[in-house]
């Protein structure tokens, strides 16, 4: 693959089997993420975007339809690994996860500092005194004291347990760190301390993220790329400075349209209808019914090419046809 | 959660733990009409109680199927009832009712008695004649016995009532008469020379034994004929009912007990007791327990400490002393063993629904209704019951064996009401009696499996409804 | 009928712990001492982060926690006092909707009975006049056809189409005066818009007055024309949206604009200032100023003595001692 790419997904798919119908969770997407970057992975509840952490993860749920792609992450082809090796040399030790709701992975009835330690022991080999001294460490990384390793997680604030669940991800020392929806149950404050955290962190250590969010203009304060999702797939990316300020795709044009700006008078406008249910999506382009440029006999028929508007940015989009370099 | 009572019964009736469940329900509910219907309801106290309606009964006598698993034909009790008696005139003007009673003999041993019952004489001048004939296989013809109805005493008036309400039992084997016909049947027919006394050591040997195998030891098998003829003096006479008693060593479908009780009926009554008490009690039960716990729960503060309280007390006194203490004091009738249940069977369920009710009244759906301006009476049976139900009948349906296996352990114990026949009853009789030593298995095992059957029942249907209550537990 | 339809002074909701069956440990003081005015047809957001206690003084304002001191008068009257039997006839002309469309909504009811519940409880109409209201209000939240969303189940529907059953259960008495506790934060980004147009909408429709309680302020800005910020328990500012918006004063609503993003791809160069510490704890707050442990600008006095809510400009009032 490219080079200085840390990951490279290649038509990936991730479906589900749910009451006898098949759902489209992660639906042939493609994507990159130069190294020491951060991609932002954006789009509402239910497109997909917490599959796509999943497939990644290779944390396959037991009714998992169908899953496939080409992925490469540091250089390494972990398509084709067994089970077996993909724990031993990937997960964990390439690419770790802070997940949704992390505040409530955290064991209640185990203490803080040895729940940090856990990957260290069980996927590594580490002796407990060692994992529990780089534990430690790794909780002072965060801006925690030391100390909080003694504690249990429900004498913790809701920020300090975000952080300690940072800091399990980064114990084992990955290159790519997943961060579902890190801040959606905190604080205004809060988040801002810990979204300051991340960056602190990427500089500090050369880390690549993928920020899964549906929350468009939190997603800006880390991320160099953005892909956004809509009904299992994606349907732009490029670099930050392209999406936020002039989009291609009519979803991620309406989308910015639609959030309340604190700093700038803009007047609002919302996108009619919901988005599509993956068991039984639109034919053609997933966006088309609450499309306001759709092309007749085109959207509604046929699903649109990734298209390469410039160096870095692709759309999937039938009013992009003509447009590539 | 669940929407609606359709989906709630469509979930309930997908898993084959619930339709078995509900078959055996129906199979225990069929068996308890039937008690209920084929018996009078005094039928306990009246009959069941009564040692001297069993005492034409064997004793301790297991079911008569043990024959067919048996090289050894046992001999099974027999009560024989005639046809209609055949009535005619006879030329000397008295009326003739001739009785007869058919027997097919198969057994390898004698009959331990031979009696016979007349129940219901009334006559106007002379008391009847009842004489008694036995054909037996080979064609003799042995005269049994002759035997006069007692005479009018002095002040009587006719008519005159004889045996209308307790039978008369004669023994017709213990009767020296009877041993003198059969000595002078066998002097003629075989050249015997048998004194009675010695007959009457053992007259069925005689009366049914086989002369070819010399000595009368066997039984001669066919079949033998019962003729029993009365003669009445006035056309006005009557009598009821005769019948015939042929003492067995096996009987019925499940043998007797030790007071020559059928065990059969007394399993059969013990259908329609059960039920009641599991279902009753559980019943009202749940009704206390949930609706102490669904108020104490929304309620909170101080209501909800003194009933949390009490039900700490309540659920943590010792069953067994209180009980025996209790039924002391009280009487140990079927609704004083109901009454001591539910006094210490409500907390369990108290303490479940208060913890529903505590999650429940968080909920923001309470709140938006408490907002609108709804009474608290009305949020409880609006929007708490419909959530608590499921659990609640969950839990009812759970209850019911419990309540059945507590009751049949008191009864074991022997804190039950004697006069009701349950399971329980019969275990504890049992036990008491000696019947394991004696291996009187037909007596303790159709009790006990009936006991688990039931409870089995219930818990198979308080399985198929846990899917209802925890969806997490559906399948698809 | 006067011009303000609620108004709450010097506002006091404590919550007692205790301690085993007699013994109480403290007070947890949610609200300590809230004065403030809504009008008719406007709207007020309460700005703060979770904890502060905006969420029970809409609650206490609509007496469904009922205060420990102060006073609350709704258009013009005084409610304060009142026991809940006299309360019930208010109750139609205040009313609320809850932040969980999930939770808010009794699941084992379906939409019609949902939106029907208010009607129930006030005895209002006859089984066909209900049908007719229930049917025009999913017309106007725009659930239609209304026959068959009537029909539909709460676990059927979407989130933001749940909300819209809460905003018709709550308007179907056409109150005068709606507690909105964060109406939108649990709906996706693009359905929020739309949620809130609608809102707005209604308002203009039938002049009703809101308290949009909100951490999100942008959304403040949009929706209301006056936005109080709430820091512990008390009003740390208030005025006019765009006022306070533009030019906080005080600087806990400094530091919550300051920890908000727009979507801005520069953002990512820049580490947020952000002030330091967490919000207190609501049994024993700091002393004097409650926001002195965290405030980049705490001088002596404001270690010991409350400031109080002082005007500074037309409408715009603030507590703090820098003023």
């Amino acid at each position: 693959m490219t080079e200085g790419e840390i990951l490279t997904v290649r038509n990936l798919f991730l479906y589900y089997s749910s009451r006898g119908s098949i759902v489209r969770a992660v639906d042939d997407i493609s994507f990159e993420l130069p190294e020491k970057s951060a991609l932002a992975l954006v789009g509402e509840s239910g497109c997909g975007k917490s599959s796509t952490a999943i497939a990644l993860m290779r944390l396959l749920p037991p009714n998992t339809a169908r899953y496939e792609g080409r992925v490469q992450m540091n250089g390494l082809d972990v398509s084709n690994l067994s089970e077996e090796e993909f724990r031993k040399k990937v997960r964990w030790r390439i690419i770790s996860m802070v997940f949704q709701g992390a505040l409530n992975a955290l064991n209640p009835v185990l203490k803080v500092g040895f729940q940090v330690a856990e990957p260290l022991i069980h996927n590594f080999g580490y002796k407990k005194k060692e994992a529990l001294a780089l534990a430690e460490k790794a909780l002072e990384d965060v801006g925690l004291p030391r100390a909080v390793a003694e504690r249990y997680p429900h004498e913790l604030s809701g920020g300090m347990k975000q952080r300690v669940c940072i800091a399990m991800s980064l114990v084992t020392k990955p290159k790519i760190v997943i961060l579902d929806e890190p801040t959606s149950a905190l604080d205004i404050i809060t988040q801002a301390n810990i979204i300051n955290l991340l960056k602190q962190l990427k500089k500090e250590r050369g880390l690549s993220y993928i920020f899964i969010t549906h929350d468009l203009a939190l997603s800006s304060e880390l991320a160099d790329y953005v892909a956004v999702m809509y009904g299992g797939k994606i349907v732009e990316r490029g670099p930050a400075d392209d999406l936020y300020v002039s989009p291609a795709h009519p979803y991620m044009k309406m989308l910015l349209n639609s959030i309340p700006r604190l700093r700038q008078d803009v007047s609002l406008s919302f996108i009619p209808g919901a988005p599509p249910d993956l068991r039984n999506p639109p034919p053609g382009c997933r966006f088309h019914p609450r499309c306001p440029f759709k092309i007749k006999g085109k959207c509604d028929v046929k699903e649109p090419p990734v298209v390469k508007l410039r160096k870095d940015h692709y759309v999937a989009c039938w009013l992009y046809e003509e447009e590539s370099e | 959660m669940i929407s609606s009572r359709k989906e709630a019964i469509q979930i309930f009736l997908s898993s084959t733990v619930s339709k078995l469940g509900i078959i055996l329900l129906v199979v225990l509910l069929v068996f308890s009409i039937y008690a209920l219907t084929a018996f009078p309801p005094d039928y306990g106290k009246l009959i069941w109680n009564n040692p001297k309606a069993w005492e034409n009964y064997p004793k301790s006598a297991p079911p008569a199927w043990i024959n067919m698993f048996a090289p050894f034909k046992h001999f099974e009790h027999k009560i024989l009832t005639s046809s209609e008696p055949v009535v005619f005139k006879a030329p000397d003007g008295t009326t003739k009712m001739i009785y007869y009673f058919d027997l097919d003999y198969t057994a390898d041993e004698f009959p331990t008695f031979l009696s016979m019952s007349v129940k219901g004489v009334k006559y106007w001048k002379s008391p009847p004649v009842i004489a008694v004939k036995l054909m037996q296989p080979n064609g003799k013809v042995i005269d049994i016995m002759s035997f006069a109805v007692s005479p009018p005493r002095s002040e009587e008036k006719p008519p005159y009532i004889r045996f209308s309400k307790e039978p008369l039992t004669l023994k017709i084997d213990s009767d020296t008469s009877v041993w003198r016909s059969i000595s002078a049947f066998l002097k003629e027919n075989y050249g015997l020379n048998l004194s009675p006394s010695k007959i009457g050591e053992n007259p069925e040997r005689f009366l049914f034994g086989s002369h070819e195998e010399g000595n009368f030891s066997t039984p001669m098998k066919g079949k033998y004929r019962f003729e029993v003829v009365a003669t009445l003096y006035d056309d006005k006479d009557s009598i009821d009912k005769i019948s015939l008693v042929l003492g067995g060593s096996v009987y019925g479908l499940l043998g007797t007990d030790v007071i020559g009780r059928d065990i059969a009926i007394g399993v059969l009554l013990g259908f329609p007791t059960s039920l009641f008490i599991g279902i009753v009690t559980s019943v009202i039960v749940t009704l206390i327990g949930g609706l102490l716990g669904i108020v104490g729960g929304y309620v909170g503060g101080k209501t909800d400490e003194v009933i949390q309280r009490i039900s700490d007390v309540v659920y943590n006194l010792p069953l067994l002393p209180l009980t025996i203490f209790l039924i002391f004091l009280m009487g140990s009738s079927i609704w004083n063993i109901v009454l001591i249940l539910i006094i210490f069977g409500w907390p369990g369920l108290t303490i479940l629904t208060r913890s529903i009710a505590l999650q429940l009244r968080e909920s923001q759906f309470i709140e938006a209704a408490k907002a609108f301006g709804s009474s608290s009476r009305r949020i409880i049976f609006k929007h708490m019951l419909p959530q608590v139900t499921p659990f609640i009948v969950a839990q009812m349906i759970f209850y019911v064996p419990t309540f059945i296996l507590l009751e049949a352990a008191l009864s074991f114990l022997g804190l039950g009401d004697p006069s009701l026949p349950t399971w329980g009853q019969m275990l504890e009789l049992g036990f008491r009696n000696g019947a394991i030593y004696m291996g009187l298995w037909w007596w303790i095992i159709p009790p006990g499996i009936m006991i688990v059957l039931t409870a089995f029942t219930f818990v198979l249907i308080a399985l198929g409804m846990e899917p209802v209550v925890n969806p997490r537990l559906r399948r698809g | 009928m006067s011009m303000s339809i609620i108004k709450a002074l010097d506002l006091k909701t404590y919550f007692p712990v205790r301690k085993g069956f007699f013994r109480i440990a403290g007070y947890v003081k949610a609200v300590d001492g809230v004065s403030l005015e809504i009008l008719r047809g406007e709207t007020l957001a309460l700005v703060g982060e979770s904890g502060c206690g905006k969420t029970t003084l809409g609650k206490t304002l609509l007496k469904i926690v009922e205060p420990t001191d102060g006073k609350i008068f709704f258009d013009g009257q005084e409610i304060t006092g009142l026991n809940e039997r006299d309360m019930k006839k208010l109750r139609k002309r205040m009313t609320m909707i809850f932040q969980d469309p999930y939770a808010s909504i009794d699941p084992t009811y379906n939409v019609f009975k949902v939106i029907e519940e208010p009607l129930e409880i006030h005895n209002i109409g006859t089984k066909e006049e209900r049908v007719e209201l229930v049917m025009k209000s999913l017309e106007e939240v725009k659930l239609v056809p209304p026959e068959d969303f009537a029909r539909k189940y709460p676990h059927m529907l979407s989130g933001g189409q749940r909300q819209r059953v809460a905003i018709a259960r709550a308007l179907i008495l056409r109150p005068n005066f709606i507690v909105a506790d964060e109406p939108v934060s649990m709906l996706d980004a693009s359905v929020r818009v739309e949620i809130l147009l609608l809102l707005k909408e209604l308002q203009k429709k039938y002049n009703l007055s809101y308290l949009y309680i909100t951490h999100d302020i942008a959304t403040a800005k949009y929706f209301s024309e006056k936005i109080a910020v709430m820091y512990a328990g008390k009003i740390v500012e208030m005025g006019p949206s765009s006022v306070v918006l533009k030019k906080p004063l005080h600087p806990y609503t400094k530091a919550l604009i300051d920890a908000i993003p727009d979507p801005d791809p520069s953002n990512r160069f820049r580490i947020r200032k952000v002030v330091k510490g967490e919000p207190p704890n609501l049994m024993d707050p700091p002393k004097g100023c409650r926001f002195h442990p965290r405030c980049p600008h705490t001088k002596d006095v404001c270690k010991v003595k409350e400031p109080l809510l002082k005007e500074v400009e037309l409408g715009h009032v603030v507590a703090c001692h820098l003023y």
